[in-house]
Parts: structure tokens; sequence; C-alpha cells
């Protein structure tokens, strides 16, 4: 049974890069509007970040060095302060659109209004940050988010011609009224969700957290790669089941109800409510992992104590950080903005932010200081380098589209 | 880390090692910042490194324990928690459960 | 001094032109014994890089990515090592040596790995 437990970090951290509130809209609306046709780049997504992941997780292993503590050394402080303030921005916005999705997963339950649950929603998220254990936070939220999986189900029993979805699949192109814009734009923020920084942040940070030693390397990696594959499954599984439902009626998905629906067409009452605790699980989870990202990014950077592993007033900065953004994060939505859309703006930052993140993980994964004698061989490095050409790509390109687009439109 | 065949000391270098480091106290493991400049005493013979600056405070090299993926010192009666400890009585300690373990 | 002021410093060789820049400085552990019964981190030389950037990103060493590695050497032009006796003096903005460039020794004579 521990042996099942001790993969749940690499599940958290997946729910919160593949299946939080941004993500779960994304994934929704790219099934209702581009079929299977952009599910290419969810795969190729979880391959990126399994790959680097799995860099992050042997170097705490073997050195127990945390990702943005290697961020500051090798690029130094000023670049590093960039990749700091581009990451954490990204992080914070995406803890706004979190708490933001708690709330409307309890408005979907309730029927009250989102912004009424707000306040309870960022007292909550903080009060598990303060008193519950790192192990028991991740296994309960990893597990719960986990029942995401009746999508999975709910596809299934929607009977849909599988030929169909396979043909989508395999044909890597726009449908319909789309053009290759948005076929882009919607590619690169699929890609940029998948490989999102605070996700590195979290595993390596969880790593120490998890007080992981290079005996604990087989432990890192099948965290890695049974973690990011579920997370991919998921994220398909939404994608088909709008693919299914909405896109041979034309229908756009733009709220967390319609991107439900699907379960609840196919699984009545009971599907309904078990996916309504998945979101929610999944939110919330997310909403712990940028919280506490947001916290162990600042740490790192400048060099202070971290950490649920130590008493809270013996991390006292880390612990103040992050009250300071849940803080923030329910100020800036009881302004009533959308959630989701808060996600969309955080793509301009995640585009400086990725190559920042990636390419010093990449270089210390080579690195015999740190790793002794588990270096990267060829092959990684080959794969490495060309994901961080593909960041960098994806980074160029994400701006420029996202103006011509409007934001995918 | 392996030496050069030629000398009998451990080689390292300023800037990649030592600089941006994470500093580490001996006695309890704690974290205590980053190293954000070298001294160096170049008018010594030889020239040595001298101590590590961090933030406001002057860690001189014989408080140096050990260097590896990050650096090792023997802080006794230096004040590297300052700003910590500020943060910790002013707003941290009033919240009920801080000194708690989550273990 | 500070590691930081001598970072980035340009070099000049014995005829006043510039060689390169300070990219790191070379430690060597076995200075004078110190107090905690541990040697001293003695200045053995400096890491000149001909096109005056500062970050090597430990590319000094013979470690991969291969591709990275000779993309940062690229940038950096010539790397040399310019051992502490060879620097004559250090003014407000420049290291001086007696050598002249074409004395240099190039640092892989001393890279590790």
């Amino acid at each position: 049974m521990k042996k099942v437990l001790g993969v749940t970090l690499g599940i958290l951290t997946a729910i919160g890069g593949f299946v939080d509130i941004g993500d779960l809209v994304t994934n929704a609306l790219v099934g209702a509007r581009f079929g299977l046709h952009l599910a290419w780049v969810v795969i190729v997504g979880v391959i990126g970040i399994c790959l680097y992941a799995e860099m992050c997780g042997r170097v705490v292993a073997m050195s127990g060095r945390p990702v943005f503590d290697l961020i500051r050394e090798r690029l130094g402080p000023r670049t590093g302060l960039l990749t700091l303030v581009a990451s954490f921005l990204v992080t914070l916005l995406t803890l706004i659109a979190e708490i933001g999705g708690v709330a409307l997963a309890f408005e979907l339950a309730s029927g009250v209004n989102y912004l009424l649950w707000m306040p309870l929603a960022a007292f909550a998220v903080w009060l598990v940050i303060w008193r519950v254990k790192f192990s028991r936070l991740e296994q309960v939220f990893g597990l719960m988010g986990l029942l995401l999986v009746v999508f999975a189900v709910a596809l299934f029993k929607l009977g849909p011609d599988w030929g169909e979805l396979l043909h989508q699949a395999t044909r890597p192109h726009p449908i319909g009224h789309e053009d290759w814009s948005t076929y882009a734009y919607f590619a690169i923020a699929l890609f940029g969700a998948a490989m999102t920084p605070y996700e590195v942040f979290f595993f390596s940070s969880g790593g120490v957290e998890e007080k992981w030693t290079r005996r604990d390397l087989v432990t890192a990696r099948s965290n890695v790669f049974v973690g990011f594959p579920l997370g991919g499954i998921l994220s398909l599984a939404i994608m088909g089941c709008t693919a299914v439902l909405f896109l041979p009626a034309g229908i756009q998905v733009g709220t967390l109800g319609q991107v439900t629906l699907p379960v609840a067409v196919a699984l009545g009452k009971i599907g309904l409510a078990i996916v309504l605790i998945g979101v929610f699980a999944a939110t919330f989870g997310a909403a712990l992992e940028t919280a506490l990202s947001c916290g162990y990014t600042i740490a790192q950077y400048r060099g202070w104590q971290w950490g649920k592993l130590v008493r809270p007033r013996e991390a006292s900065r880390f612990h103040v950080v992050m009250i300071v953004c849940i803080v923030l994060a329910m100020l800036t939505l009881l302004t009533s903005v959308d959630p989701v859309l808060v996600t969309e703006y955080s793509v301009v930052f995640a585009a400086m932010a990725l190559p920042l993140t990636y390419l010093p993980i990449l270089i210390v994964a080579n690195d015999p200081d740190y790793v002794g004698k588990e270096t990267n061989g060829p092959l990684r490095n080959a794969f490495g380098l060309v994901y961080l050409a593909l960041l960098v790509v994806a980074s160029l390109a994400a701006i420029p589209l996202m103006i011509i687009t409007k934001g995918g439109q | 880390m392996p030496r050069t065949p030629d000398t009998s000391g451990r080689v390292l270098h300023a800037q990649l090692h030592l600089l941006d480091r994470q500093l580490i106290d001996q006695a309890d493991g704690h974290l205590a910042g980053k190293i954000d400049d070298v001294e160096l005493d170049l008018d010594a013979d030889p020239p040595v490194v001298a101590a590590l600056i961090t933030g406001r405070e002057r860690i001189t090299a014989r408080r140096i324990a050990a260097i590896d993926t990050a650096v090792t010192v023997v802080v006794e009666d230096l004040d590297l928690d300052y700003y910590d400890n500020w943060v910790e009585n002013h707003v941290i300690a009033k919240i009920p459960g801080a000194g708690d373990a989550t273990e | 001094m500070r590691l930081n002021d001598l970072l980035g410093r340009r070099v000049l060789d014995t005829h006043g032109d510039v060689i390169g820049g300070v990219a790191d400085v070379r430690l060597v552990q076995d200075g004078p014994m110190l107090v905690s019964m541990q040697r001293a981190l003695r200045v053995d030389g400096l890491i000149v890089v001909e096109n005056r950037a500062t970050r090597l990103f430990g590319y000094e060493r013979h470690v991969g990515p291969e591709l990275l590695r000779r993309l940062v050497h690229w940038r950096l032009g010539e790397v040399w090592y310019l051992p502490w006796d060879d620097v004559e003096d250090i003014t407000d903005d420049a290291v001086t040596t007696a050598r002249s460039r074409t004395d240099l020794h190039r640092l892989e004579d001393f890279a590790r790995y």
C-alpha cells in the first residue's frame, strides 16, 4: 500500500499541471472546437514534462537541491531574478484562478454564487498548508483528484465512434471554422500548460519535503512515470468527451458547467457528484501546489529556510509569502474577474519563464557534482535539447499568436 | 570532486562553486541564505579567500565547514536569521499553531 | 577585494592590449591551515575569456550536453588560464599581466573530468 501511495507526489503535481481549472476548461474547449486534432500536443507535452521532471527528481535525490536553487546558481542573480519574476507571476496568476476554481466548484454543487464561497476557499487553502502534513496533503488531494478519471468512464459510456476519434487524432490540422493561427495558439497553450514551471518547482521541492536521498531514485522515477501520463490521460479524456458531445453540434465550451456536462449525460447524477468532487479536489490540489510554489520560488532564490518539513515559525518568511499571495488572490477574485480568463494572461509570463526554467535543469542534470554518476545519457540530452528548442519556439510564438487570435477567438 | 594531477589540494572555481550557493548552518542543518559575494584577500601571501558575504553578514573563512552542492558553515554567534526572526516574532508567532511540527 | 568586482574586469597584456575578461577565479585548497583545521582556499589564478562574458555555466569542465558546451565555448572565444604569479597588477578597472597573448595557456590544459 505504501508503494501505491508513494507516487502521490507525482500524481498531485500532474493534476496541478494537467487538470487544474485553466486546463479543465481549455481541454474541454479544444475538444469542442478541434475534436482530437490537437491530442498529439498533450502527448508531446507529457513526454516533455516526464523528461524534465525526472531530471529534477534525480537532482533532488542525489544532491538535495531543488530547482530554483539551481536556477539562481547557474544563471546568476540577475537572470535568475528575471526567471523568478516571470515564473512567480505565472504561478500567482494560476493560484488566483485555482482559488476561483474551488469557489466555482462549490457554486456548481450548491447553487450559491461563487463570490460568496471565495473567502472560505482561500482560507481553506491556507489552513491546509498551515496544518496538514505534506505527505497527507499530497495523498488526499492526489487520489481524490484522480476521481476525474470519471471523464474516461463517461467517454466509454457515450459510445463514441472510436475510428472517428482516431481519425481526428492522427490528423494534426485545424477543422471547420478554425484556421492555423488558432490551431497554433491552442497547441502552444496546451504545450505550455503541460510544461508549466510550477510543476517542476513543486515536484522538486516536494522531493525535498519527502526527504528523498539517492536510495529514492526509483521512487522519484515512478512518481514521474505514473503521475504525468495519468495527468495526460485525464486531459485527453476531457477532450474526448467534449469532442463527442459538443463538436458535432458546434457548441462552444466556456463554463465549468459545460465541462462537466458530458459526465452528467453519460453517468447521470452519480457521475455528476463524482466529477464535482474530482473538480474540487483537482482545483484545490492545484491551489495548494501553486500557493506552495509561490513560497518555494522566492524562498529558494533568496536562500531562506522553506518547507513544510520544519515548523512554520522556523520558515517564517516562506509562510508570510504564501499568506500574502493567498490574500492577494482572494482580493483579486473579489473584483469578480473571471477566474478562467486570468490563466490566459499567465501565458504571457510563461513564455518568458519556460526556457529560463528548463535550461539550468538540463545543465545540472549533466553535472557530476550534483548527480554523481547519474548524469544524463546522450539520448536524454538529445531529447532535452529538442524540448528546449520547442520551448523557445513556443515562447517566441506565444505572444504574437495571442495578439493575432485575440486570445484564441 | 576530483583533483588535477599537478596540485595536491581540492580545486574550485569561485564563481561556479561559491557564488549563489546555498548556505547551511552546520549546527542544525537549517538554510541560512545564499552566498552573495566572496571576499578575497589579494594582498596576503599567498592570496586567499577571506570571507563569504551574505546580505550584510560576513562569514570568515575559518567558519567554512564543507563545500558541496551547498556550503555548510559554522554559524555560532553570527546573526544570519535576523530578518526571518523579525518576521517570526511580528507575524508568524501570532498565528496559532506556528510552533507545531506537522510531522 | 570582492569577487563580484574582479569578475568581468578587462585583462590587459604586457603591451596594454585587451586580451579578454576575468570569467572566474581558480582556488586550490592548499593554503595556510586555518583554526578550523582546514586549509585556506588559495587563489591560484584567473580564468580569462576572450569575449568578456562572465557565465561559463560550468562548461570550462568537460560536462554535457555536448551541443550546449560547444555553443557556450563558441560564444566565449578563447578560454585561457592566467596563473596568479603572472598577474602583474590590479588597477581600478583592469588586471594587467606581464605576459603577452601568445604566451597564455589554454584552460583545456587544466580541465578536469
